[in-house]
């Protein structure tokens, strides 16, 4: 005797065993999932259906009113296996059984054989050994370095439990069709009669089994804590990558924007090519350096999304492949930049200069830096600054660099006439570029009447380009002369100790007397 | 490369096609259809059949109209658009290409 179910398949009425009932119920699920893909799935579900309907009515007679599970096997094998059904996947076709095997074998948390989380005996079956050597090495890494637990907790997060038959199957490795579904149903059937067979050996494990279930329960509830404390943690870690990652985006797009203006507004294109040693325009530089920048942040709200499973197709993964590849090259990109930067600053040279000052003992030499209001309202140097240099055009619109990095120290001397000793300074790929940079720079002084005028700039052609160049004046005075620094010698004499400056400042403006190792005030209050 | 991958790949590439000229002179019910396939041997299980039926009716080269039968339930009818008529003249030319194309390569081959 066997129970009966009634169904309703494509408008006809049937009498269908109850196995048979689940077989078909079964089957139908196995091919709606295989056609995942295609458009109109419940259509070609219904024209099955009808089919199937009109194969049970062809097989109806009055000795046979109820449909067995032997009709069902014989219209199955009439339609065909579930994956008869999928016509656009050749690789499925094409591969044999062994290579699906491989291919559908993913990793899930065994339940079923637990004792923690099942994450052992999972990974036990997905590289086929058995869960008692991974637990070992579990037991290995508690004793040894306690990382074990973590990591265990770590997968125990991220790896899903196999809760439904095409999971577990997965996880043992085992292509999902329908004879291997009813192969896992009828060994879980198979399990419990032999579990009923062995009672009374079981009797004797129930120690074992007992703290099998114990374990169990407690690590499970455990999990779910643990797991929604995970998850939480993970969703904050998302939105706090996506928050940043969005903000990184926009504020180098934003400061790059701005560059950008500049560089095109300012004679900064000027300045930009007299930094440049390889001829690589400033628009492909900061093209380079925007996307050297930018992807990364791209990555981290890839991760946030990633990480808050919001199964957005934000970057897919071949943007993501290309993204990085694009990212390596501009790296690269700038790498070698920088190296040819770098090389073409190498070598320092010298170009020294050293003239008479007509100035004895007891003359008074006044000193003060000049200006062109041609490059300049200012007479000062920041050394805080970097736009120590700047492009300008001279009375023939020849385009030259124009800098204030000019150091002046004053020294004492036991001889009767003073000296002025002018060096200019530049750096170059090799030590003779760099010192007919250096004698290219152009500077100058007056001195007339007792007054010595600086320049406060000096210029070069700006074929040289910008390579650090500089220039240190230094006036040496015979003792017992005096000098009268003009104000607008502050900012050009801030020198350190090791510069043995002997003008210090806040004393401009005031008579100083030379003596051999100092500047003695004349005129000051105190 | 198995041998029966390859054979089925191959029966499945004309499928569309013999879909197509097995309606030409007649409207007709899956199970007409499948029973003309059947009998050419193009066809092992029926369950290839249906996703490319949606599949062309969906594309609009196919179309149908349901009709009562006297044992089971009620039969789609399908029949080919003026599209579908279209589509099989230029299947008809290329297979017509492709077999000659076959033949040629296939002789010289047994020729060498």
């Amino acid at each position: 005797m066997k129970k009966t179910i009634s169904i309703n398949l494509a408008g006809l009425f049937f009498h269908i065993d109850e196995d048979a009932y689940n077989q078909l119920q079964n089957y139908l699920a196995t091919v709606k999932r295989s056609m995942q893909n295609e458009q109109g799935t419940s259509e070609i579900i219904a024209d099955i259906e009808a089919r199937i309907a009109e194969l049970f009515s062809e097989r109806i007679s009055s000795s046979q009113q109820v449909i067995t599970s032997k009709i069902v096997e014989d219209i199955i094998n009439i339609m065909g296996q579930p994956e008869d059904y999928n016509i656009d996947d050749e690789n499925h076709n094409t591969t044999n059984s062994e290579h699906t095997n491989n291919n559908t074998k993913r990793l899930f948390r065994d339940k079923e054989n637990a004792f923690v989380g099942g994450v052992s005996a999972g990974l036990g079956h997905y590289f086929g050994v058995d869960a008692l050597w991974v637990r070992l090495i579990w037991i290995l890494l508690v004793f040894g370095l306690g990382t074990g637990v973590l990591l265990y907790v770590i997968l125990w997060c991220l790896i899903p439990a196999a809760n439904t038959t095409a999971e577990k199957l997965s996880m043992m490795g085992k292509p999902i069709n329908i004879t291997n579904i009813e192969e896992q149903v009828k060994e879980g059937f198979g399990n419990v009669k032999e579990h009923l067979d062995k009672v009374t050996e079981k009797v004797k494990q129930q120690d074992f089994n007992a703290l099998q279930n114990k374990s169990r329960s407690f690590f499970e509830a455990l999990s779910s804590f643990l797991s929604i404390l995970f998850k939480l943690f993970i969703k904050v870690l998302g939105i706090l990558l996506i928050i940043s990652g969005v903000f990184a985006i926009i504020t180098t797009t934003i400061s790059f924007f701005t560059l950008g203006i500049f560089g095109v507004t300012i004679p900064g294109i000027e300045f930009e090519s007299l930094l440049n040693t390889t001829s690589i325009p400033l628009w492909w530089m900061t093209i380079v350096l925007l996307i050297s920048v930018i992807i990364p942040p791209l990555f981290v709200v890839f991760l946030g999304l990633r990480l808050l499973k919001t199964g957005s197709t934000f970057l897919n993964k071949k943007a993501r492949i290309s993204l990085f590849v694009i990212w390596i090259i501009a790296i690269l990109h700038l790498v070698v930049f920088s190296v040819l930067q770098l090389v073409d600053f190498k070598e320092k040279a010298y170009v020294t200069k050293i003239n008479e000052l007509p100035v004895t003992q007891n003359d008074t030499l006044f000193l003060e830096m000049s200006k062109n209001a041609n490059y300049t309202k200012l007479t000062y140097r920041d050394i805080f600054k970097s736009d120590e240099f700047k492009v300008y055009r001279d009375d023939d619109q020849n385009q030259l660099i124009y800098g204030s990095n000019i150091r002046l120290i004053v020294r004492s001397t036991n001889d009767s006439l003073g000296s002025i000793s002018v060096e200019k300074s530049s750096r170059g790929k090799t030590y003779e570029l760099a010192k007919e940079r250096a004698e290219n720079v152009q500077y100058g002084y007056t001195f007339d009447e007792n007054t010595l005028i600086l320049n406060s700039y000096f210029t070069t052609a700006i074929s040289h380009k910008f390579r650090d160049q500089g220039v240190e004046v230094i006036v040496t005075l015979p003792k017992d002369a005096v000098l009268y620094a003009n104000k607008n010698t502050y900012s050009f004499h801030r020198n350190y100790d090791k510069h043995q400056d002997l003008l210090k400042n806040g004393e401009e403006e005031h008579f100083l007397k030379v003596k051999s190792n100092t500047l003695e005030c004349l005129d000051c209050k105190n | 490369m198995k041998l029966e991958n390859t054979k089925a790949q191959m029966r499945k590439g004309v499928l569309e096609f013999c879909i197509l000229s097995v309606l030409e002179p007649k409207d007709a019910y899956v199970a007409e259809i499948l029973e003309t396939l059947k009998d050419a041997k193009l066809l092992v299980v029926e369950g290839t059949i249906y996703p490319l039926l949606t599949r062309l009716k969906n594309s609009g080269l196919l179309e149908y109209r349901w009709e009562e039968s006297p044992t089971g339930p009620p039969r789609k009818y399908y029949g080919l658009t003026e599209s579908g008529k279209l589509f099989l003249k230029e299947l008809n030319t290329t297979w017509n290409a492709l077999q000659t194309a076959v033949s040629v390569v296939t002789q010289n081959q047994t020729k060498k």
